[in-house]
Parts: structure tokens; sequence; C-alpha cells
């Protein structure tokens, strides 16, 4: 059995209090296995968003537990929480993710810069050849495609090696084509580069690009599906949005 | 949407506090200035009708010239003869006359220090005690009028502050030397215990016009008109009984409408002054107004926008916009007004004792309209410009700023910049433009210079920041790189942040450089010009007599004495302007004295020669041998023949007289001070020994080695820098708020990216440096521009005044140093709030919400 990654134990976020109280996570148990590519699907406001930030340590939970590795973020103080964020995890997010004041190698390696350490030449020259950024890397994010800007996103979470990779909704806003090609790049990273990363999306054809699915309903885990492709996983949505209406 | 707009209200409020206080303060100053200044001036026009209150017709010598606000104004008369009184008492409906006189009298405390100080702060004055009880403008509280030579009263003020009580002996300092006499009584003024805060001293009529004046002499009779008669009447039967003489006759209402005048005049310099430091403090406080509603307009902008609300919303962002700076105008200028009042109210207290605060409605209108003008135009300007942008424009990212190098913004700026500084080449150039001397060449030069590089400002402050922000990732590594580009990337507001500095601190370096300058041409004076060891001062400043001739002799005739010379001044009209004219002694001054003369001969400077600074001759195209005439207060119009012509006026003028001839015209005048070269092997301590019995009866008088001399003539200097600093004190505050509102802003602005450099690993700590060091960057760009301006403005200054006593030109390295590290050390508290704020910004606010 492959090591796990990140993972919540009876994970449960409740936003507001009593009469307007959401339960955004409903008692959630759930390992991301080290060294595979997982999607998580689900209706809009089902938890998706919820579940990565408080597995990244963006926002903490109402109760139970999340890890990254074998760390219990609720234990960690702000200031050790902002250095496991830095060392240890990546970001992808729908848009936005670029400082627009940085060029794109900067923002590449602004988590490192943080951190006060050197990039890695070696894995860094790989990384911005496999995004194939090269000709771009002192552009400002304003000069770039929404499709390159997320390449640099995705660079810039490959570039510090993290244990993990949260990313939320990276296609959300790209053409098919930019989409299949930060995709089919995120896939490659795992399986050539050994990454680990999980990956929200609404698009089918986004979760056949993952080792594994999993399906989110109210703030729960309602299925999984390994080796996916889209159709298979388009009929899952279907069935469970029509389990979900009776 | 509704969590946005109650972001947006909570963001909004922190916004218009600072908004609100800078105009609050601005107005507060204002306010303050007015009601001070109407508050002294109304205690001015007490103080003279209630000097004259009961004096119907007055009697003076006849107008000789009226003296230049700069020497304290008021026409110059020559005294007259106090037996005239008795004339005039027999003439029909007079009731009384009485003669007054006044003049320098400054009392001695106990311990012997002289008591008030003439140079700044109330005046030191004796006058004399008036039999005619409706004409004694003070009443005694305690013990008797005084009689007879050995008798004198003191205001109640006075005798409280030195604690003197009826029946002590008491020492007072006159133009004539030094007195003991006996304390009979104590005074006090109408309903205050001193007018105006002065140091009064009363003696008899005698030994008034003997102390004071001459014996025999006065400087004006009042009369009291019989009941029932008019005071023109009585006038007019005074003039006529007075044909033929050349004597002024006014009645008492007349002449306390023309001795209110002439304070007034004399008052509107300082007014004058303190309303100048209040527009600027409200100036600054525009450009924190203005940053605020820029970034409000397009905040709403791109909301209106957001709401597709596109066709009718152009005029309602103008309209609400409008309405709120309004609101804030009305509040924050009702704020400042109150704390104003409150304040002035206080400081009045404490420099004219006994006045109580003078709140005019005028006052109020001003401060209102000064207070809501500068809002709603700081407002107007950007939510105008702000409705010609298309709305698709305004829901861009915040992106980078180009609107700031518009073509008529570097065409305005640039030429106003390029005709200053041609301007400002003139005026060294000594050319003259119009009719324009060349110090207003240059000092119009200034303003165009600086005008313009403050328009130029937002075209500066990109290349400004990256430049100076240069090191900043190198030293403190991505952390500075954002710092930098933060900086640079909204150059309108960096530049209105900077520009709210670069006013107050350009403000204060040219100050600190002009200060410099100033004690450096002193030294330079008293090192080069003068050969002496040796300055007795009489610590009596310009009014106050001076030390009697004789002194000066005496010091000359001892055997430990080379040479010595009085120096003393008095006024004069030469050529249609009133001057000041020094006095010295021709035999000896200038041989002490290095004043480069250049034409003549010094001892042609008996009892009508003339000695002048050369440049002011050749102005009039005066030469050696010349007849000028000069109008004295006493003596009225005089010839005189140039004698001399000098070539640096530092430590004489540029008039110098004879003791003869300046004792023949100017005979109240003593010597300021008394300038001393010892004799060979004489040391300072031992010359110290035998001068100071010489000045041992005049407790004001100081002998001092010529660094004594010198540190004395700073401390004053001291005195009005530091006055500068406290008026430029609460600019600087508003330049401050300025950082703060801006930091803010730029913080609410940056929302999202703070978020995500906070996501991707940044600590708070790390997301707090960047925000001081973006602080420290903004003011670096006011700080370097003022340096540059205050030094370079200074060095023109100086130039420009090389012959009003600015021989030197001195870079104050030091001062300049420390004020830089003041306002480092001021911008990084005004950034700790803004970094403490944004370090604590939750990460999710920023992602979410998208
Ligand atoms: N800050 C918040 N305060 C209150 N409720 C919240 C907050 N954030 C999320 N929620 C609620 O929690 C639930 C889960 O939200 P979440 O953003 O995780 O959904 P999601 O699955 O990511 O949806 P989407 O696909 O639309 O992004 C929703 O009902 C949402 O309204
Ligand atoms: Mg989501």
């Amino acid at each position: 059995m492959p090591t796990v990654a990140a993972g919540t134990v009876h994970a449960t976020k409740v936003y507001g209090e009593d009469d307007t109280a959401v339960v955004a996570l409903d008692d959630v148990t759930v390992g991301f296995p080290a060294g595979r590519f997982t999607a998580i699907m689900g209706p809009s406001g089902s938890g998706k968003s919820t579940l990565m930030h408080c597995l990244a340590g963006l926002d903490s939970l109402t109760s139970g537990q999340a890890f990254i590795g074998d760390v219990d973020l609720g234990s960690l103080s702000e200031r050790r929480l902002t250095r496991l964020r830095r060392d240890r995890v990546g970001f992808v997010f729908q848009a936005f993710n670029l400082v627009p004041t940085l060029t794109a190698l900067e923002n590449i390696t602004l988590p490192l810069a943080l951190a006060g350490r050197d990039p890695d030449r070696r894995w860094l020259d790989h990384v911005v050849d496999t995004v194939d950024l090269r000709p771009r890397l002192d552009h400002r994010p304003a000069q770039l495609s929404g499709g390159q800007q997320q390449r640099v996103a995705v660079a810039r979470a490959l570039a510090s090696r993290p244990s993990i990779i949260f990313a939320d909704e990276p296609t959300g806003n790209l053409d098919s084509r930019s989409s299949a090609e930060i995709l089919s790049f995120m896939r490659r990273a795992v399986d050539d580069l050994a990454q680990t990363i999980v990956m929200v999306t609404h698009d089918p054809s986004a979760a056949s690009y993952a080792h594994h699915v999993l399906f989110l309903a109210d703030g729960r885990i309602v299925d999984e599906m390994p080796t996916p492709s889209a159709d298979a996983v388009l009929d899952r949505i279907k069935r469970l949005d029509r389990s979900g209406r009776t | 949407m509704l969590k946005l707009s109650l972001r947006d209200l909570r963001a909004h409020l922190g916004r218009y506090a600072l908004t609100f206080f800078a105009v609050a303060i601005g107005v507060g100053f204002v306010a303050g200035v007015i009601t001070l200044t109407d508050t002294i001036s109304r205690t001015l026009d007490d103080l003279y009708a209630g000097l004259n209150g009961g004096t119907d017709v007055a009697v003076r010598g006849p107008g000789q010239f009226e003296l230049g606000p700069e020497f304290g104004g008021g026409v110059q008369r020559p005294r007259i003869p106090a037996s005239l009184a008795e004339q005039l008492t027999d003439l029909d409906g007079v009731a009384a006359a009485e003669g007054y006189v006044q003049g320098y009298a400054r009392p001695i405390r106990p311990d012997g220090e002289p008591y008030g100080n003439p140079n700044f702060g109330a005046p030191t004055i004796g006058t004399n005690w008036g039999v005619v009880d409706e004409l004694n403008p003070f009443e005694l509280v305690e013990g008797r009028a005084p009689s007879g030579p050995d008798e004198i009263v003191f205001d109640k003020r006075t005798a409280d502050q030195t604690g003197y009580r009826v029946g002590d002996t008491a020492t007072v300092q006159t133009a004539s030397g030094v007195r003991e006499a006996t304390l009979v009584g104590i005074a006090r003024f109408g309903s205050t215990d001193s007018p105006a805060g002065a140091a009064i001293t009363l003696f008899d009529n005698a030994t008034a016009q003997a102390m004071l004046a001459m014996p025999g002499q006065v400087d004006t009779i009042a009369i009291v008109a019989e009941d029932g008669a008019s005071p023109v009447a009585v006038r007019d039967t005074v003039r006529s009984e007075l044909a033929g003489t050349d004597l002024d006759v006014v009645t008492g209402e007349e002449l306390i409408a023309e001795s209110q005048a002439t304070a007034q005049e004399t008052f509107d310099g300082v007014r004058t002054f303190l309303l100048v430091f209040a527009l600027i403090s409200v100036l600054v406080g525009t450009f924190v107004i203005y940053t605020s509603f820029s970034f409000i307009v397009a905040q709403r902008q791109r909301q209106v926008a957001l709401l597709r609300a596109i066709g009718a919303s152009r005029a309602q962002v103008l309209t609400t916009v409008v309405v709120e700076s309004l609101a804030v105008g009305v509040l924050a200028s009702v704020v400042g007004y109150v704390l104003g009042v409150a304040l002035s109210a206080g400081l009045a207290g404490a420099f004219v004792p006994g006045s109580s605060a003078v709140v005019e409605p005028r006052s109020f209108g001003i401060a209102l309209a000064v207070g809501v003008v500068v809002t709603v135009t700081s407002a107007f300007v950007p939510a105008a410009r702000a409705s010609k942008v298309p709305p698709v424009a305004a829901l861009r990212d915040v992106a980078i700023d180009t609107s700031s190098r518009s073509i008529g913004r570097l065409l305005l700026g640039g030429s106003l910049a390029v005709a200053g500084a041609g301007l400002l080449g003139a005026g060294i150039a000594r050319i003259e433009v119009r009719d324009l001397s060349p110090l207003r060449v240059s000092g119009l030069g200034m303003g165009g210079l600086f005008v313009g590089t403050i328009v130029l400002g937002p075209v500066l402050a990109r290349p400004a920041s990256l430049g100076l922000g240069r090191p900043l990732p190198r030293l403190r590594g991505i952390v500075g790189r954002l710092a930098q580009q933060n900086a640079a990337r909204n150059p309108r507001r960096t530049a209105s942040t900077a520009a709210a500095l670069m006013i107050g601190l350009g403000i204060v370096s040219l100050f600190l450089v002009v200060n410099a300058s100033l004690r450096a041409s002193l030294d330079d004076t008293v090192d080069n010009r003068f050969s002496g060891d040796v300055v007795i001062d009489s610590g009596t400043g310009y009014t106050g007599g001076g030390l009697p001739g004789l002194v000066a002799h005496e010091v000359n005739a001892l055997p430990e004495v080379d040479a010595a010379s009085g120096v003393r001044f008095g006024f004069a009209q030469i050529a249609g302007r009133s001057v000041a004219v020094g006095g010295v002694d021709p035999e000896t001054a200038f041989d002490l004295f290095d004043v480069d003369v250049t034409a003549g001969d010094v001892a042609d400077l008996d009892h009508d020669g003339i000695g002048i600074f050369g440049k002011t001759a050749d102005a009039h195209g005066w030469r050696v041998g010349d007849r000028v005439t000069a109008v004295f207060g006493e003596a009225g119009p005089v010839e005189l023949t140039v004698a001399v012509l000098f070539d640096s006026k530092d430590l004489t003028g540029a008039y110098v007289l004879g003791t003869e001839a300046f004792d023949l015209n100017l005979p109240a005048a003593g010597d300021m001070q008394i300038w001393i070269r010892l004799a060979e092997g004489v040391s300072v301590e031992r010359a110290e020994a035998v001068l100071e019995p010489l000045v041992a009866t005049f407790p004001s008088a100081e002998v001092q080695d010529v660094g004594e001399f010198k540190a004395s003539v700073k401390a004053q200097y001291d005195i009005i820098l530091v006055l500068v600093n406290a008026l430029l004190a609460l600019t600087i505050v508003i330049a401050m708020i300025g950082i703060v509102n801006t930091l803010v802003l730029s913080v609410v602005e940056r929302t999202r990216e703070i978020g995500l450099t906070r996501a991707v690993g940044a600590s708070r700590g790390q997301v707090r440096a960047t925000i001081r060091w973006e602080a420290l960057l903004i003011a670096s760009f006011g700080l370097v521009v003022a340096l540059a301006v205050g030094v370079l403005f200074g060095w023109v200054l100086v130039r420009m005044l090389a012959d009003e006593g600015f021989s030197a030109f001195a870079l104050p390295v030091t001062q300049l140093l420390a004020f830089t590290a003041l306002t480092g050390v001021l911008t990084l508290a005004a950034a700790v709030v803004p970094a403490v704020w944004a370090g604590r910004r939750r990460i999710l606010s920023a992602i979410a919400d998208r």
C-alpha cells in the first residue's frame, strides 16, 4: 500500500452558527496516496474547495483532523503552518495565481525566495522546460495568456518539490486545448517526477487525467472511481445526480 | 454581494477616518491661527484703547517719517516740551493737560537677572504715573503713587513674577542707566494685571522724563476736555493756539485709531506668517484627501461596472462621491474648528496673559469653506476623471497605472520646472525681470521649479521608486523586490503621498540650510571681519537704549585694551526708505572692523559725515563728497556728506555715522555692543576681570569672548528655528497620515495578492516587512526631493542674500542626517498599523469571493 501524502480523519467543517450554519464537510475521512493524481468532483457547494483549504492549512476544521504526511495541521502554530505551506505544499488556483508585479520566473521561484532558499537549478530548468515557458520567463502575468499563466502557476507549485500539490479547478478558465496541455503536464509530473497532486474539477474529461476520482456531495464522500475515463465519470455523475434528486 | 459591500463599508470607514483627520488637522490649524491672531489683534486694540481711553485731545511732535513695519512701524516724531501742558490747561474747554513719556525700562529681579526678554516676548516699558486721574490707565491695587526720584510702581504681573513687594528696594535699568528705587505701589491695567503682558515701570513725571527721555521733555501732551466740550472743538482750539508751531494735534479717537492701525500693520506680518503655515498644512492634507478619493472612486467604479448598471452610473459615481466628500468635509471642518479654537484659546493665554479667545463667526465661515472646498475638490477631480474612463477599462484587474504619464502633465510640469529653473538662473545672475528684483525673480523660479516637480511627481514616481529601491532585492530578497515593485506600481498614489512629504520636509530642510548658513555667516563675519577678542553685549536688544557712551570711553582708556568701539543703532529715513543707521567710533572702528573701505577717509566721519555701503551708494548714484538728506525722528531732516564707501555691511549696516553725528541726531541710543581688541599679551580672563566692573551696574550687560558672543547670537536663531519646526510638525503629521492612508489603501487593493503570497508561504512578518519597505521607499522619494529642494533653494537664497548677512553657505550635514533618520523612524511608525493589519488579513478572504 502506498504511503498517504495527505488526508483527513472525521473532518467536519461548519460555517456560521445556528440558523445560518452550513455544514461544508460532514465527517470526512479520506487519504490521498503519495505519487498519485487524484481528482475530486461533485456538485457546486458540495465542499470540494473547503476540503482542499483545510487540507492545505489555509482554513481550520471545526472538528476532526487534517494531515500533511504525518503532521496534524491542527497542532501547528500560525508560523509553523506557514512554513509547512511554503515547504511542503504547492497550490494552483482557478485564477489570480500570480503576483502581477513579478515576472514569470520570479513567480515560479516565489515560495523558494520566501524561504530564502536558492532554487535547485537543474530541477528548475527541468520544470521550466516541461511547462514550455523558457521564452516567457521575463514576462509579467499581464503579458501572458490565461493558459500560460496557469502553466506558470503549476511550475511554481512544482518548483519547490512539495510533498503535495492542491489544484482547485486549475483549468476552469481555459479552453480545451490549454486545459489538455496543463492536465497532461500535471499527469506527467506525477508519473515522471513522482509528484502527488489533488485536483478539484467539474470537467469529466479533466478528471480522466487522474489516477483516481473521488465524488463529494453535501460534504461527504459518496463514491470513488479508479482509472477513470471521461465517459465513465460523466455516467457516474449523472447517476449521482439522479440519486441526489430522489 | 452583501458581504462585499459590508466589507467595503468597513474599509471605507477606515479610509474616511484618515481623510477626516487630514482635513480636521488642516482646518484646525487654520481656525486656530485665525482665532489666535484675532485674539492678539483684539488685545492690541484694547491695549491702545485702554492706554489712551481718557485722552480727548493729544498734542505731539511733527511726524518726521514712517518707520517700516520690519522695524516696528509708527511715525517717528521728536519729543516736545512738557511745559506745554500748563499753557494748554488754560485754554477754553480744556479741563486738564499732562505730558506723557515712554521709554525702555527693564526691571531687574532680586537675584540680579534682568526680567523679560526685549528680543522675544512682551516689551519692558517705563512711563510716568499721570497725576490727572482721567488720563492714567493704571489703577493702584496696593500702596500709593510714586513721588520723587526714588520711588516706582510696577504692574501687578511684574511684581508677582519678580517677587518684589511694596516697600522693597527694586532695580530698574533704563537707557540712562540703572536706578535703585523703592517699590511704593502695585497697579493693574483695566481688568488685567498688565497691558498685554508687558513689564511696566511707573515713575513720577519728572523722574520719567529724566530717566526715559530728557528732563522737561515728553512724547505727548494728553488733554481732558471739560464736561460738555466736544473733543473736536477742543482739538481745533488747541490747533489755533499752536498755529505757527509744527506740532500735531489730534483727538483721542484719532490717536487710538492711529496707534491701533500701526500695531495691526506690524502684527499683519505675524498673521501672514502663521496663515502661510496653516495653508501649507491644508495643502499637504489635500494630497491625502485626493489619494483617498481616487481610490474610493476606482473601487466604486469597478463595482458599478460589475453590476452592469453602466448607462446611468457615470453621473451616479460623481454624485455619490461628491455627497460623501461633502459630508466628510463638513464634519471634519466642524471638528477641526472646535479643536483649533480650543487650542488657540490656550495658546493665546500663554502668549498674552489675561486675554480671552476671540471667536468670530467669520473664522467659522473661513474654516468651513477651506475644509469643504479642499475636500470636495480633491474628491471631484478623480471622480470626474474616472467618469471618462470606459467601464470595461474599470473592470481591468489591479493593473499598473499608466494614466499618470499623460502628455498634458509632462508638458505642464516640464514647462513649469524649466521656466522655474530659468528664472532661478536669472535671479542668480542678478537679472531683473520686468520690475522684479533678482531676489524675487529667483523666488518665483523656486516656486515654479517646486510646483513643476510636484506636477511631474507621478511621472517621476515609478523611476524613482525603482531606482531608490534598486538595492532592496539584494538586501532583503523577495520582500525587497515586492516592496520596490509595489511602490512603483501606482505612481500617482506614490507621488501624491510623497508630495505631501516633499512640502513639509522641503521647507524644514530649507530652514535647516538657511539656519546653518546664518550661523556660518556669523562665524565668518566675527572671525574674519573683527580683529578683536572680546565683546560687551548690552543685552538690551535694538529697542533698549544700550550702554551709555561713557562705558566705551572707559573701556578704551584701559591699559589692557588696545582698541574698542561701541556699535549703536537708530532709525532714519534716507532716500524715502526707513533704514537702520549704525553708529561707531571712527577712530577705532575701522581698525577693529574690516569693512573694506573702498573710497573716502574715515576721519571725515565727523558731525555731518556718513559712511555708506558701496552697492547702496551705487544704486543711488552717491559718491564721496555728495550730500545726502537723512530724516531723523528727533532731529528731523539733516544734510550729511558721504565720507566713506565700504563693501561689507555685516557688522555695521548699510549706513554708518561717527559717534559725533550719531549723538547729534539720535541722542537717545546707547551702544548695543562694545567690540574690543585687547593689548598684546593680555589674556581674555584678565580682560574680563577689568571689564566686568565697568558694566557691573548694567545687569543685562555681559562681557563675552568672541566664542560666547557668537553662541549667544546663535541662541536667538534657535528660537526661530524651533518655532518654524513646531509649525511644520503638524504638516509632517498630516504627511504621515498620508502614508498610513496610502498603505491602508494598498493593502485593501492587494488583499488577493497578499492572500496569495501568504498561501504560497509568506509569513506574516514577511508581509509586514513588504509594507514597511514600501513605506520607506515612498518616504525616501519625498525625502530625496525635499532634501534636493531644501539644499538647492537654500544655496540660492544664501547667494541672493549675500549682502544681507549671508556671507557663507553651510550644509548642516549632521542635522540633515538626523532629520532623515527621524523621517525614517516616523515612516516606520506610520507603517506599523497598516503592516500588522496586512499580516492579519485572512488568507482565504483573498482566494474566496472570486
Ligand atoms: N466562508 C464561508 N462562509 C460560509 N459558508 C461558506 C464559506 N465558504 C463556503 N461556504 C459554504 O460551504 C459549502 C461548501 O463550499 P465549497 O466552496 O467548499 O464548495 P465547492 O464544492 O468548492 O463549490 P464550487 O464547485 O462551487 O466551487 C457551500 O454551501 C458554501 O456556501
Ligand atoms: Mg470551489
